[in-house]
């Protein structure tokens, strides 16, 4: 526990440190920079129109597909760093395990290119 | 201490790639640029949008800086010149790139503008064609070095760096950091061709100043990141450990810089196809090869 903190502590400074450079950034501009807002000046950039409709609105996710495929390649991931540290250790027996895994997946993901879930439309 | 030293060598390179971005757009070598026109955002009217979600809106350039920043501090420049030298460092460096996609999704989502949404989203899009080809390409690293340790993948590298021992997992992930640092042919969540600035059409004044910063700081640290992976990190003859990874990182940096400027701009779309029909497979086969090899001829 005491080296987990020894090794993270650094991170939490530097974490620190970053927000606070942002922040101080952004503060300064209120004690330097002008303000001299009006309701144009605020209004979103569009090309010499007002904004026809809310920027947030519903669209049509093209890509919904490989965000799906690329959930299972992250868990994928997720099983190949421990087995990729322990690579040595493990051997012939687990690299080749591990290439029947990896098989699998892209069997499964040959199905998927094949039903065309890689494509745009 | 050497969290001063990373921390001065962090902003001398971010310093030193915005020189270079000045130089490419503009054709001008200009030392006093960067600090000139970061003095002037600065000084200039910070404008808050209407309708704006003001978390989002702020936390946007802040969150984006501190992710180039946590992904630089696992990133050695010597032995013992490191912020934190963790048992995970590569795997974390990866974590906190994640967050560059959250960061721009916020800038998208908060200032209600529609060239900001779209940009957004776009980036969104070239996330999920770029995020295994930085994982995948580092499995095969850690496989060589038996480590997720920074500083135990760049000694893994001392007789023969990673970019000859696995050159198709060096070509892929520079490619996908070029993909995440959104630098041309990826700068379509930009698009200064057509959406005005793309992410940062509605920002202004000194939160401007910090999402380009925070950028600088993002594509410094890829670099960073290409160099310990690949290029053998500290490791050279006569010069002294920090003077290579210095010397390295900034040569990344400029190839980086100057590799898209010829290119015409890749739409996210083709740049997702690419990805997962030909990146994926060259990904997984690079996995297999390294594995082979490293079973066959132990190096």
């Amino acid at each position: 526990m005491e080296e987990l903190l020894r090794e993270y502590l650094p991170i939490v400074i530097f974490l620190g440190i970053a927000t606070a450079l942002g922040v101080v950034l952004i503060l300064a501009a209120v004690v330097l920079a002008v303000r001299n807002p009006d309701p144009e000046k605020l209004s979103a950039y569009e090309c010499g129109f007002n904004a026809f409709d809310d920027a947030r609105m519903k669209f049509d996710a093209r890509f919904y597909l490989v965000a799906i495929l690329f959930i299972i390649f992250d868990l994928e991931i997720a099983f190949l760093f421990p087995w990729a540290v322990a690579f040595k250790d493990v051997g012939p027996v687990g690299f080749w395990s591990m290439m029947v895994f990896l098989a699998v997946l892209t069997v499964g993901f040959a199905y998927e290119w094949k039903k065309g879930a890689l494509e745009w439309d | 201490m050497s969290v001063a030293v990373i921390l001065l060598a962090l902003a001398a390179g971010a310093y030193f790639v915005a020189v270079l971005e000045g130089w490419a757009t503009h054709g001008r070598l200009r030392l006093a640029g960067p600090a000139l026109a970061a003095a002037a955002l600065v000084g200039r009217e910070s404008l808050l949008p209407r309708k704006n979600d003001r978390l989002f809106f702020e936390a946007g350039p802040v969150l984006l800086l501190v992710a180039g920043v946590l992904a630089a501090a696992v990133i050695p420049l010597a032995p013992g010149l490191i912020i934190t030298d963790l048992a995970t460092g590569a795997l974390f460096l990866n974590a906190a790139l994640a967050y560059v996609l959250v960061a721009l999704i916020m800038a998208g989502w908060g200032p209600n503008g529609a060239y900001a949404m779209i940009a957004g989203w776009r980036f969104l899009g070239q996330f999920l064609a770029y995020a295994m080809l930085i994982v995948m390409p580092i499995t095969a690293v850690a496989m060589r070095a038996e480590s997720l340790m920074n500083t135990e993948i760049v000694a893994s590298q001392a007789q023969l760096w990673n970019a000859i021992y696995q050159p198709v997992g060096f070509v892929l992930f520079v490619v996908a950091a070029l993909g995440l640092a959104y630098l041309p042919p990826f700068d379509l969540p930009l698009a200064p061709g057509e959406l005005a600035g793309g992410v940062e059409a509605e920002y202004t004044g000194a939160r401007l100043a910090v999402i380009r910063l925070g950028r600088m700081v993002v594509i410094v640290a890829l670099a960073g990141a290409t160099v310990t992976f690949y290029l053998g990190g500290w490791l050279g003859p006569w010069l002294p450990g920090w003077a290579w990874s210095a010397i390295k990182t900034l040569a990344v940096t400029a190839l980086m810089l100057a590799a898209g400027r010829y290119m015409p701009r890749i739409r996210e779309e083709r740049f997702l196809a690419l990805c997962w029909k030909l990146g994926i497979p060259l990904a997984l086969a690079n996995i297999f090869i390294v594995g082979v090899i490293a079973l066959v001829v132990p190096i």
